[in-house]
């Protein structure tokens, strides 16, 4: 294999890499197969391109003042695996995007001993039942579904909660048009985004955390039609939209993988 | 790199040896390896150190796991050489014996 031929193959196994970073990547692989490096030393183009791909993965991102900064944002899906990582110890992991820190639900199931470290893999994930993952993808678009319910309803008042005390006291009265519309806009896309078609971990991570999201808002559309019909009365259930997203989220990722390793398990024990 | 980041990038390198070298006969589940690594002064390692370096050489595919019984609890995975993994293993003890063998002259000139 000639050193063109080595690096094009290379760069056919790069698809995952940013164009910048694998851009670097290959000039830094043709720089030493300039030096005289025979392409043989390296490995397989597919071998040294995992090696690269590995080796920017664990890079660590940008800091701001000590703060991770996620620039390439929630829609990569390697960023979205950090929220489900149990072989990952670290329970605060860099933000899925922008700064700050996210949890990593995966080392919150194995410190609680629900999961071993190991116990998540690709064939836990072959094993999980279809119906399974197939309901998991549904939850996201279930609770759009609840969302514009509760938001018919919500409508049909004079005015709607548009400010809230963090106890569950409506703090100020707007239009149901002006409050609904960006709720149910946002339950759709999110919807949307969820059911879309992945592959990998990404199956149940991206239909998991657009399903957080959809149960903050159906849950913000409920306690709005709720408080549109009961104006004095405060809404006690109103803290609980904090941990709601988290909650939906463990529940969607831990409950999947508990039947995925069961099915294992079955099987191993009826051999 | 900061000198922590070098020792960090060594003992890595160490680990995976280690841990291939411990597979060579026998498979073994994550917990085995790390408590036998932990029985070796030196080598002892934090699960959350071990499983990652597991999951990384999984991937290359110099290890391969396969779901066995276990008498306590559920089914356990256990960790096994492929033939690849028998090659590394093989050149990186090579290597290492090199380096050792050349860093034990050097230190033996300074003592």
């Amino acid at each position: 294999m000639t050193n063109d031929d080595f690096v094009a193959a290379v760069k056919a196994h790069l698809s995952s890499l940013p164009a910048r970073e694998a851009d670097q990547a290959l000039a830094d692989l043709q720089a030493i197969l300039d030096e005289g490096v025979d392409p043989a030393d390296l490995g397989s183009p597919e071998q040294y391109a995992a090696y690269l791909t590995e080796y920017q993965a664990e890079q660590p991102g940008p800091k701001v003042f000590g703060v991770p900064v996620e620039l390439r944002g929630f829609t990569d899906p390697e960023v979205r695996a950090r929220i489900w990582d149990p072989a990952n110890p670290r329970i605060f992991v860099p933000h899925l995007a922008g700064a700050g820190w996210s949890i990593n639900l995966g080392a919150v199931a194995v410190k609680l001993g629900w999961l071993r470290p190991d116990d998540f893999d690709a064939d836990v994930l072959a094993a999980i039942p279809a119906p399974v993952i197939n309901g998991v993808r549904a939850v996201p678009t279930c609770l759009a579904v609840v969302t514009v319910a509760a938001s018919a309803v919500a409508a049909t008042a004079d005015s709607v909660p548009a400010k809230w005390t963090l106890t569950g006291k409506v703090k100020r009265w707007s239009s149901p048009r002006r409050t609904l519309l960006p709720l149910v806009g946002s339950a759709i896309a999110t919807a949307w985004w969820g059911a879309r078609p992945t592959k990998g971990p990404d199956q149940l991570v991206r239909p998991a955390l657009a399903g957080g999201v959809n149960m903050a808002i159906a849950g913000a559309a409920v306690l709005t039609a709720r408080a549109a019909h009961n104006p004095g009365k405060r809404q006690v259930a109103y803290p609980l939209l904090a941990v709601a997203p988290l909650v939906t989220q463990a529940a969607l990722l831990l409950g999947p993988v508990r039947a995925g390793l069961h099915a294992i398990w079955k099987t191993v024990e009826s051999s | 790199m900061a000198r922590a980041d070098h020792v960090v990038q060594l003992r890595k390198g160490v680990l995976e040896l280690a841990i291939l070298a411990l597979l060579r006969d026998e498979a073994r589940y994550g917990g085995e390896i790390v408590a036998d690594l932990a029985s070796r002064r030196g080598l002892d390692a934090s699960p959350g150190t071990v499983y990652p370096l597991l999951t990384r050489l999984r991937s290359a595919d110099l290890l391969s796991a396969t779901w066995q019984e276990s008498p306590v609890g559920p089914p356990r995975k256990y960790y096994s050489l492929t033939s690849a993994g028998h090659k590394a293993l093989s050149a990186m003890a090579g290597s290492w014996r090199e380096l050792s063998g050349a860093v034990d002259e050097l230190l033996e000139t300074i003592s």
